[in-house]
């Protein structure tokens, strides 16, 4: 019965939350999903919508600016009779049950404990990664490059990550959330530590824009399998498709980031 | 000139000597015109190089700002100006940093130091606008609309807002400060000045009620906030973008009402083609009166340049018998959008900034309803904006369906992030091509052109038909195929389904971003396909 029906993705909060390209990451799931053959369902969540995600295999969650993340914030204590819960606590139960989430950047911040803006305001987060956020002064922008953690990864040679980071919270990691990556060319979470986004189960958490999913399509299937096995109740390995374009735009995004950063070594 | 120390006057003629010589060596050796390079120089001998010669400009200063229609805004604003007699200081090329607008003054100034102008008219990046209005103290600034470019260099809008607002709180009310009433965030930058303002806009009244009319090809909005009290905003109607008429549920405000107001123009439906010689029919109220102009320039968002000129010339008490006919004879501004001859063939440039500006230049290129080869080359160093992700934002799914890009060859510094956006806008791999390298891909577009349409030659195309979204399995075009009983050219609406014919268009349609267009151009030169830009005016 439950493999009956298609995979449900949740777009949350797609006008408030669509910073840098965000939507790029919606349309690479639709394509990659379509590609492969698996039937989808996609449903954009505004504040207010009395939707349940935990009937979702899959939540993506964009950035946004202060401003938005505030309105959001405002939503996650709105309570839902229907569900007789919190938007947070209905997303808190949707990560117990292993619905996979992918955020960015303002949507990661907010995934942690909280985030404490540059001017000492508190936004409280989802708690559903061990993270939390404090605001900074100067923003971290520009190319990235990370790899893969041994965490996410055990074996190598590990697959990079590539995308365009443009931040000024600073994301730190409590014990129970392992770092998605380490950074090789930009800050990553908070320019000191060399990590770079977190997971934790099935939620994922990143600063990379880009958009992320087009350029780095193993991490784009990693999550679809992770969907599918919320949905299946079992691991599902997903055939390769032909990604030699999305190759080369990775390649070449690693190589104009080295050269960037050798510019400004020099400079 | 008066009560500088002899210190300063000493680093002053100094920076203006270098800069002068540095400028004329940069033209000699061709290296981009000297737009910029003269004035970083004389700023770091002597920084208030800017105010120095500013101060001499008797009939005050023209800043103009925002993210879309600088350019072509203050190109309209020099020509209405010119008309009137007025001898102006401009920055022609749109070198918009505090760098370009010095070099503007340096290259103006004679070997003493002395201008022959009385007025200076300044396009002026949003980054650059604060330093830039201390140094000038300007008698008129105009705001033309926020949206989203570039941002990595700026962090978000919001911030860019706020810069811009700060600064424009140091104007003193002698000021002249023109918001667009229709986009919330320059509206709101009225709040707290001391100078006087003037709002121009968009008044349905003449245009009929178009409630809730979006442009098909807009889905990015980037202010629905209340800027007073932060609130979702409600829009009655929306023309652009963000821009519409808009008010607040939770605290009223409202949009404000335009003193300088188009009442006709700006169509609902995509912009008039561009080759449609009669272009945009406006009618614009100013409070001496109504304004009848007959645009000759393409585009939705040119009726806004032109009425952001229209009022920047009304305070500046042009008369107004002169408006009309200083903007009827326009050609489009460097580089927007032009039209050359490329080893014969018909080639039109137009400029690619940011996801609104990209929509719009789509938008006028899928009204043409023919099947075209296409280069669009995309760069990433600082004028570009350093983070590709903005083409996301860009409605490329609407091309991919509408079958009129029958080849798309993808260039420049990002050419591989532009194939995969086209590849996952729909785009057939067969019909991209990813050709890094900004002179062979303009190459290859040519080659292009001439296999899909046959040898280049003057004149008008030759519908000759192709199966543009429907070639054979190994991607080969079927010139000749007779059509289908798919629907035609005359299928509504943007969106045409796959194997509708479209007639091959001669043109060859070049899209850059900026760095990518200099770059361009540079080549062209060097070839002497085109006269160097500079030269311009």
């Amino acid at each position: 019965m439950a493999e009956e029906r298609p995979l449900r993705v949740a777009h949350l909060y797609p006008d408030l939350m669509n910073l840098y390209g965000d939507r790029g990451n919606v349309i690479a799931l639709r394509r990659r999903l379509e590609w492969h053959g698996i039937p989808y369902e996609l449903v954009g969540v505004a504040p207010g919508d009395a939707v349940d995600l935990r009937s979702f295999d899959l939540i993506f969650f964009g950035g946004g600016q202060d401003r938005e993340q505030r309105l959001v914030c405002q939503d996650f204590g709105c309570r839902f009779p229907a569900l007789s819960q919190t938007r947070a606590e209905n997303i808190r139960r949707a990560a117990a049950e292993g619905v996979a989430i992918l955020a960015v950047c303002g949507g990661y911040q907010l995934l942690g404990r909280y985030y404490r803006t540059a001017e000492g305001e508190m936004m409280p987060g989802l708690e559903v990664l061990d993270a939390w956020t404090e605001g900074g002064s100067e923003r971290l922008i520009g190319d990235v490059v990370a790899e893969a953690s041994p965490a996410l990864v055990p074996t190598a040679p590990r697959p990079t990550l590539v995308g365009f980071e443009n931040h000024s919270g600073r994301t730190f990691l409590g014990p129970k959330a392992a770092p998605l990556a380490r950074v090789l060319v930009g800050a990553g979470n908070n320019g000191q530590d060399g990590t770079e986004g977190a997971f934790q189960g099935s939620v994922f958490g990143t600063y990379l824009h880009g958009s992320l999913l087009p350029k780095n399509p193993w991490f784009a299937d990693l999550l679809i399998e992770r969907a599918l096995a919320h949905k299946t109740g079992s691991m599902v390995r997903l055939q390769p498709l032909d990604d030699r374009l999305e190759a080369q735009a990775h390649e070449a995004a690693i190589a104009n980031a080295m050269r960037k950063r050798g510019r400004a070594a020099r400079a | 000139m008066q009560r500088r120390s002899m210190w300063t006057n000493l680093r002053f003629v100094v920076a203006l000597i270098l800069a002068k010589l540095a400028g004329f060596f940069s033209r000699r050796l061709g290296r981009g015109g000297g737009t910029t390079l003269p004035g970083r120089l004389a700023l770091r001998i002597c920084p208030e190089v800017l105010e120095i010669l500013a101060s001499q400009l008797s009939d005050g200063v023209v800043l103009i700002t925002g993210t879309n229609g600088k350019t072509t805004t203050t190109k309209m604003v020099h020509t209405v100006l010119q008309a009137a007699g007025y001898q102006v200081a401009y920055n022609v090329s749109g070198a918009n940093l505090t760098s370009g607008v010095a070099s503007t003054l340096l290259a103006a100034a004679s070997w003493s130091g002395k201008l022959r102008q009385d007025m200076g008219l300044f396009e002026t990046d949003e980054r650059a606008f604060p330093r830039v209005l201390a140094a000038t103290r300007p008698r008129v600034v105009v705001v033309t609309n926020f949206f989203r470019d570039q941002l990595d260099r700026y962090g978000e809008v919001d911030h860019t807002v706020r810069l811009v607002h700060q600064a424009l709180t140091r104007l003193g009310p002698q000021s002249r400060v023109l918001l667009n009433a229709d986009d919330p965030l320059v509206a709101g930058l009225a709040e707290g000045l001391s100078a006087q303002v003037l709002f121009f806009g968009q008044e349905a009244e003449g245009a009929g009620p178009r409630e809730g009319v979006v442009h098909p090809l807009q889905q990015v909005m980037d202010a629905h906030f209340c800027p007073h009290c932060g609130s979702p905003l409600k829009y009655d109607q929306v023309y652009y973008g963000h821009m519409g008429r808009y008010h607040c549920p939770q605290c009223g405000a409202r949009r404000p009402d335009p003193a300088v107001a188009l009442l006709t123009g700006i169509p609902s439906a995509p912009p008039a083609p561009v080759e449609d010689q009669d272009g945009l029919p406006l009618t614009i109220r100013t409070p001496e009166g109504l304004l009848r102009i007959q645009l000759r320039l393409p585009g939705s968002y040119n009726a806004y340049n032109a009425l952001a000129a229209v009022a920047a010339a009304y305070v500046l008490g042009v008369p107004a018998p002169l408006i009309p006919e200083a903007l009827g004879a326009m050609r489009s501004a460097f580089g927007r959008m032009e039209e050359i001859q490329l080893a014969g063939r018909r080639t039109l440039m137009i400029l690619v900034k940011n996801p609104t500006g990209f929509n719009e230049v789509l938008a006028s290129l899928l009204q043409r309803r023919t099947a075209k080869v296409l280069v669009i080359a995309i760069n990433d160093l600082t004028a570009d904006g350093e983070d590709v992700s903005w083409l996301w934002d860009v409605d490329f799914e609407a091309l991919a369906a509408s079958g009129q890009a029958a080849r798309v060859v993808a260039s420049g510094l990002r050419a591989y992030d532009m194939a995969v956006r086209l590849k996952y806008a729909g785009l057939d791999e067969s019909r991209l091509e990813v050709v890094p390298d900004l002179g062979a891909a303009l190459r290859r577009g040519l080659a292009l052109a001439e296999e899909l349409t046959g040898p280049a030659r003057e004149g008008l195309p030759a519908p000759r038909a192709v199966a543009a979204a429907a070639g054979g399995p190994d991607g080969t075009l079927h010139p000749g195929r007779g059509g289908g009983p798919q629907a035609g050219p005359e299928a509504p609406g943007p969106r045409v389904e796959p194997g509708a014919l479209f007639p091959m268009d001669e043109r060859l349609y070049v899209l850059p971003t900026y760095t990518a267009m200099l770059a361009l151009r540079h080549q062209l030169e060097e070839q002497k396909l085109v006269g160097r830009f500079w030269q311009e005016t």
